[in-house]
């Protein structure tokens, strides 16, 4: 019978040859980690390149609480680390099987990089056995153990991290977002290794949330900073990160080797500015050059991941990564004559800021430019933003700034919203049942980048036909003609969109009297969070600032009866919607201001209720009865 | 990123050695040189001197020339540097792909400014391997050609499958350059070993001047090829020891839209299939001598090996493994038999049917994977090992059966078929009244036909069934697959809406049906397994269910709970499901979905249809205006299709899903103190050749009741009828504007 049954397994699994492809997935409940114990040992290395080493053994004990399943398990890895053994128990048997995979890891839009990823399938084969997965990793530099997480995709009912410090090595551990867990560290004493020994137990831990537009890891979950000082090593003592100014020594050892050829770059930053003789205008045409001939093309790979590519290869390549971009930006306006300085960055995805000296503070270049006794940065990975106009994600963020042997540290402008404002301006008529008239339409600063990133990522053919349906919203009765807009490769000015209107059908005529929906757009409408499921603050792309109006003309012989007002001012974003009656005009104005684009789970409550009054003021129509 | 591993060489099965050594990696990069030298010298005028003047500049990209060159030679006629790099096998199959491309925008400059691809990949057979080599080549708009260093260029990462993966971003490409480039995949194989079919589509989403084929083919193979659609036919010319294939077309516009397109019908295209051996091609009717071809070969001699697949088939179904489905199905009719009555020979067909897709889609072991959420209603079987169960438990059953061969609307035609596998296999019982079976999943009725073999000649064959006996119904060898009407996919919406007190919320009891080739994506979407599998289990009298089985075992009855666990996370999913439902309907999400309710699962073709009651609240379709409110009427009838402006004009013809029909069916209470005025501008009559949509609005007391009807008359149309289905199509887009008053009264 036993033989029956696995034969008709065989020809199940002929039959449903995509049964995998469509399994269940876990609940939020099913699957928790029992246990997890991890040790971190510092250790003296026979390698003279590599002198401490950090080994890592990881113990991790799965279960199902609800039903059997399979689950993924992986564990990353790269040219600074490795992991030797991997070694996996169900129901505390070996299982020599299951064995893991080993393979580059692809990130979505990074084209190299040196990350690794050991993978495994673990079976949960039943409510309450346990799957366990042990594995040994080293870290060759201390420096590159940068931070170790408590919390994990599943929720965990214990965790003990060990680290064990041998007195020669000098370490900070700073203990990041630990409030609200139950975490407790027990610091003992080792006297055979002469180390000192700090036991974490935390308890309960919930999973790590899935939300999108969320904050990076660093500034939710708890965590441990490892900050590597210095080792004092049989091979003599070692220098790591004790301050800051040993991050920006090693930073600025590696720009030392870049290698620019200032001739050729030189050369370029001429052709470049040709025939322009103001030097913002120069600054801004060097910047514009690289925004556009330079793609940016994202490698993570061992020292490439923090050297610049030298500006030469940049140039010649017309691609490159942030820094590549940077140094580029750099040498071309230092060729110029201009005081063009490099920028190490950690974007808003990061929590921390320079006082603490760690590799995991940036994840970034810019270049910075002091010109007039006033500092301007440059990201020319930002590929359609304005000189001295800054995305959301690198706004207050602190900068490290070469200046030679020592470093400058400064902030990139926190931006108001007002950088963003979109505009747009209709002039209304009713003709029979349809709105007629002009519209003018201006974007800046982000909201005009992400237009002209959708007008550039669209193919030449379509984007006559996209940019009306962009601004007809799909509704084909929203006709528009005769459009003109500015010139969408400069985008150092506000981009403009003008065109006439015939919006069919927009009049509802019953009787004498006519209804008018004062707004098309209608931004946020039905914009609430769905509280029980989201847990992450909500964050915006960015700050924005939506400045609407439409003037309508009261057609000759009626009267207009007009919706109530709405205002709403919070401290994070307001709601303006305003009609009123000048002469034969309903003026309809419209401001929406996303002032913080941070909006703290505290605030979702009268966030919903706020937009809630806005979907509602938004149904209101202008009536005009017959006089 | 353009990945260039061309599609006819990712069948592979076998791995690639994690690293290469130096050595190999000298030889191939002597070869890669050559190879190179080789390409670029290639004397065709297109690529040496690309015509600039007349390219289209509001195009993305302008493919200027594309050659694709074949090369399946005897190892004697392979030269010396190709032998001293490989290792030496029965024969050498090599394909280069050249395009040269105008970049016009960025769009384009992002799509070949990566390139991904394997340089090796290891062979099934000892050291065989496949050998991946590009060339990339710059032409600046002054003329300058810069040549990408490629091995200089090269990331290599490795996959899962420890195959190497090379990735090169190409240095110095812009917007106004032409990307001159090639792919050439080269393979050593022993015979037995398959030759990948090649495909040669004329047309793309780009503009191509000029398109080429030459193909080199010794003597030792056997080709057969297909042309479609208009495509024109090689220039063929025998040679000492080979024949060569030579095409050019020239000037192909770009494709003209992606709306309801079967481009295997409408797109000129040659498919070609390659054998080697001292034995040439044999099959069924078709044969081939090596050195020789055959070119659009005739449809009987496809159905003749399509015959003999089918027969193979059958017999494996009946071999050790496959044969226990057919005797458990068997054991299940016994079951049925003993504890109800007998099934008629009428109605065994429709039983074993329903069996064996409970034995596939339905039966859960001890050792299943737990997976009762809405995804195990996506699982589909492979259909001719499942029509071959099928015939060989009739068969066992004294039934017999014939397989019926049909085309496939969205694949090549009969007259211009090359395989068995172009056809579809449909089991047709060879009964008085027969019964048609075909491609199951979780949903599948018996006799139902897949709406992608509507209106198709097809062919019917009795290898299966075997030679006709004097009490067998009569044969006939062909059948027309009937279209279906519009009004057997029907999808009708009955909804009775009140409005809340405050004139804000609309309150909506709905009750929703869904028939015909609509039914299958509804049930995926809304039905739990746990009801399904119930209803089935009881309606083919198994007595046991699989929870009642295992919490009698002690070693499976912790199954049972975890079990428990999953249903009751699956119907936690189902909730969200029949929300999703709601708001795919009316583009927004419901304000809170009261009660859900399937009546009818729809699992059997006697009970055909799905039917479901849905009760919510919507926000946002009621607006304030004065004392008055305005109800956005139209929007109860959900999105609908909007035509493109860049669709508007159209040359080709329809290839829609199938017929169908949108009903609504609406009531709405006028609320107390309030009169209705707008309802006489609601009536909509357009009906035409190809669809219609009609609508009447009737006051009748306080009840305001408005039926809506949109028909798809055909699932094909001309493409004269474009005008006819764009009246109808904009009606209903049109309507979704239109508004009611309540007037305060």
């Amino acid at each position: 019978m036993a033989k029956i049954c696995l034969y008709l397994c065989i020809c199940y699994s002929i039959l449903l040859s995509n049964l995998t492809s469509y399994a269940q997935t876990n609940s939020e409940k099913n699957v928790v980690i029992q246990s997890q114990e991890e040790r971190y040992e510092f250790v003296v290395s026979n390698n003279a390149e590599n002198p401490v080493n950090v080994k890592q053994s990881l113990k991790v004990a799965y279960a199902c609480e609800q039903y059997r399943t399979t689950i993924p398990f992986a564990e990353f890895y790269d040219d600074k680390s490795k992991i030797e053994e991997v070694r996996v128990y169900v129901d505390n048997d070996r299982r020599k099987d299951v064995k893991p995979v080993f393979a580059n890891y692809s990130i979505d839009d990074i084209f190299y990089s040196d990350a690794k990823i050991c993978g495994l399938q673990l079976d949960l084969i039943k409510k309450g056995v346990e799957t366990r997965v042990e594995l040994e990793k080293t870290f060759f530099d201390p420096r590159y153990l940068t931070s170790i997480y408590f919390s994990e995709y599943y929720p965990v009912t214990s965790k003990v991290i060990t680290i064990v410090v041998p007195r020669w090595m000098q370490i900070e551990m700073k203990e990041m977002n630990f409030s609200g867990h139950h975490i407790s560290l027990n610091k003992t004493y080792d006297n055979k290794k002469d180390a000192d020994v700090y036991t974490y137990t935390a308890t309960n831990l919930p999973a790590n949330e899935k939300d999108a537009q969320a904050p990076g890891p660093s500034y939710v979950y708890p965590h441990l900073l490892m900050l590597a000082k210095s080792a004092t090593t049989p091979g003599g003592a070692q220098r790591y990160f004790n301050k800051t100014e040993d991050l920006y020594a090693w930073y600025h050892s590696l720009v030392q080797q870049i290698g620019d050829d200032e001739g050729i770059i030189k050369q370029k930053a001429l052709d470049i500015t040709k025939g322009i003789s103001s030097d913002t205008a120069k600054i801004i045409a060097i910047y514009q050059w690289v925004q556009d001939n330079v793609r940016y093309i994202a490698f993570e790979d061992g020292i490439a991941g923090f050297k610049p590519e030298a500006a030469q290869s940049v140039l010649q390549h017309k691609y490159g990564d942030c820094k590549g971009m940077a140094n580029l930006t750099r040498g071309l306006l230092k060729a110029l004559g201009f005081d063009a300085r490099l920028c190490w960055i950690g974007t808003d995805h990061i929590a921390y800021d320079y006082s603490t000296p760690s590799m995991a503070v940036d994840n970034h270049m810019i270049c910075a430019v002091n010109y007039k006794g006033k500092r301007y940065f440059i990201d020319a990975t930002e590929t359609y933003i304005g000189f001295n106009q800054y995305a959301q994600r690198i706004q207050n963020r602190q900068v490290l700034i070469e200046n030679d042997k020592s470093f400058i540290l400064d902030r990139i402008p926190d931006c108001k919203y007002t950088q963003n404002t979109e505009v747009e301006k209709r002039t209304l008529r009713v003709d029979g049942n349809a709105l007629v008239g002009t519209v003018q339409h201006l974007w800046d600063g982000e909201s005009k980048e992400y237009i002209l990133s959708q007008v550039n990522g669209t193919r030449k053919e379509k984007i006559d036909n996209a940019l009306l349906r962009f601004l007809n919203d799909d509704n084909n009765k929203y006709g528009i003609t005769n459009i003109k807009s500015s010139d969408v490769n400069n985008w150092n000015q506000q981009l403009s969109i003008n065109y006439d209107l015939r919006y069919q059908d927009a009049v509802a005529g019953f009787g004498d009297d006519m209804f008018i929906e004062m707004d098309f757009r209608k931004e946020l409408n039905d914009f609430t969070i769905d509280t029980t499921k989201r847990k992450s603050d909500y964050l915006f792309s960015f700050k924005h600032h939506v400045r609407h109006e439409t003037d309508l003309d009261i057609p000759a012989g009626y009267k207009a009866e007009l919706p109530a007002n709405l205002s709403i001012d919070r401290d994070g974003y307001a709601f303006h919607l305003t009609y009123t009656q000048t002469g034969s005009k309903v003026i309809y104005q419209k401001e929406i201001i996303i002032r913080n684009h941070w909006l703290a789970k505290s605030a979702f409550k009268q966030w919903n209720e706020d937009v809630q009054l806005l979907n509602k003021a938004y149904l209101e129509q202008v009536t005009l009865n017959k006089k | 990123m353009r990945f260039l591993t061309l599609g006819l060489f990712c069948m592979l099965l076998s791995e690639m050695a994690s690293a290469q050594s130096r050595k190999v990696i000298e030889k191939y990069n002597d070869r890669a040189a050559a190879a190179r030298a080789e390409v670029w010298s290639w004397e065709i005028d297109a690529f040496n001197n690309p015509d600039l003047k007349k390219i289209d500049t509001k195009q993305s990209a302008v493919v200027l020339a594309k050659h694709i060159d074949v090369k399946l030679l005897s190892t004697k006629n392979v030269t010396a540097s190709l032998i001293k790099f490989y290792v030496k096998r029965d024969f050498y199959y090599g394909t280069t792909v050249r395009e040269m491309v105008k970049i016009n925008d960025k769009v384009a400059l992002e799509e070949y400014s990566q390139f991904s691809f394997n340089k090796f990949r290891r062979l099934n057979g000892f050291r065989a391997k496949a050998t991946s080599i590009i060339g990339v080549r710059i032409i600046k708009p002054d003329g300058s050609i810069k040549e990408v260093k490629v091995d200089e260029e090269l990331v290599t990462e490795e996959d899962a499958d420890k195959q190497q993966k090379s990735k090169l971003a190409i240095p110095d490409l812009q917007v106004g350059d032409i990307i001159d480039y090639f792919v050439l995949v080269e393979e050593m194989k022993a015979t037995g070993e398959s030759i990948d079919k090649q495909l040669f589509v004329l047309g793309d989403d780009k503009p191509i001047k000029r398109y080429s084929v030459h193909c080199d083919i010794s003597d030792k193979f056997a080709l057969r090829y297909t042309t479609a659609n208009g495509a024109p036919d090689f220039a063929i010319e025998k040679n000492p020891d080979e024949t060569t294939f030579d095409l050019v077309v020239s000037d192909l516009p770009a494709l003209p839209t992606e709306l309801w397109m079967s481009p295997y019908r409408q797109i000129p295209n040659i498919r070609m299939s390659i054998n080697y051996g001292a034995f040439g091609y044999g099959y069924g009717g078709i044969t081939v001598p090596p050195g020789g071809y055959s070119r659009n070969i005739k449809d009987a001699d496809i159905i003749n090996t399509s015959e003999l697949m089918a027969k193979e088939a059958y017999r494996y179904a009946g071999s050790r493994g496959p044969v226990e489905y057919v005797d458990a199905v068997r054991d299940m009719i016994k079951i049925y038999q003993r504890d109800n009555e007998k099934l008629n020979k009428d109605s065994i067909p429709y039983y074993v049917y329903y069996a064996m897709r409970y034995m596939v889609f339905y039966r859960v072991l001890p050792q299943s994977r737990i997976n009762v959420g809405l995804a195990r209603n996506m699982h589909e079987s492979n259909n001719m090992l499942f029509i071959s169960l099928l015939a060989f438990t009739l068969r066992e059953l004294d039934i017999k059966s014939d397989v019926v061969l049909a085309t496939n609307r969205y694949g090549p035609k009969n007259g211009e078929l090359l395989d068995p596998t172009d056809f579809e296999f449909i089991l047709k019982t060879r009964t008085v009244k027969p019964v048609y079976m075909s491609s199951a999943g979780v949903f599948s009725h018996c006799n139902n036909f897949s709406t992608d073999y509507e209106g198709q000649d097809a062919h019917v064959t009795n290898a299966v069934g075997g030679a006709q006996r004097k009490n067998d119904p009569p044969f006939v060898s062909k059948v027309k697959i009937p279209y279906s009407k519009p009004e057997e996919n029907l999808r009708q919406e009955q909804y009775t809406i009140s409005l809340d007190n405050k004139m804000e919320q609309l309150q909506v009891e709905r009750t929703t049906t869904v028939k015909g080739a609509l039914r299958t994506a509804a049930q995926r979407e809304l039905l739990l397994f746990e009801d399904y599998y119930e209803s089935e289990r009881k309606a083919l009298g198994v007595r046991e269910s699989f929870m009642e089985a295992f919490a009698d075992s002690r070693k499976n009855k912790s199954l049972a709970e975890e079990y428990t666990n999953a249903f009751a996370e699956a119907r936690k999913e189902q909730k969200e499901a029949f929300t999703s439902d709601v708001r795919d309907q009316f583009e927004v999400a419901p304000k809170e979905l009261t009660s859900f309710k399937v009546r009818n699962m729809a699992l059997r073709h006697d009970q055909p249809d799905f039917v479901y009651d849905t009760k919510f609240s919507l926000e946002g379709f009621l607006k304030k205006a004065g004392s008055s409110f305005i109800l956005d009427i139209g929007r109860l009838i959900g999105g609908q299709l909007t035509i493109k402006p860049e669709q508007r004009e159209r040359k080709v013809d329809i290839y829609e899903p199938y017929a169908r029909t949108y009903e609504y069916s609406i009531d709405i209470a006028v609320p107390a103190g309030y009169k209705v005025e707008g309802v006489d501008k609601l009536s909509r009559k357009v009906d035409n050749d190809c669809g219609s949509f009609m609508v009447a609005g009737e006051l009748a007391g306080d009840k305001l009741h408005l039926s809506v009807r949109k028909v798809y008359k055909h699932a094909f149309e001309k493409a004269e009828s474009w005008n006819n289905m764009l009246q109808m199509i904009d009606a209903a887009t049109d309507f979704t504007g239109q508004k009611i008053l309540f007037k305060k009264a």
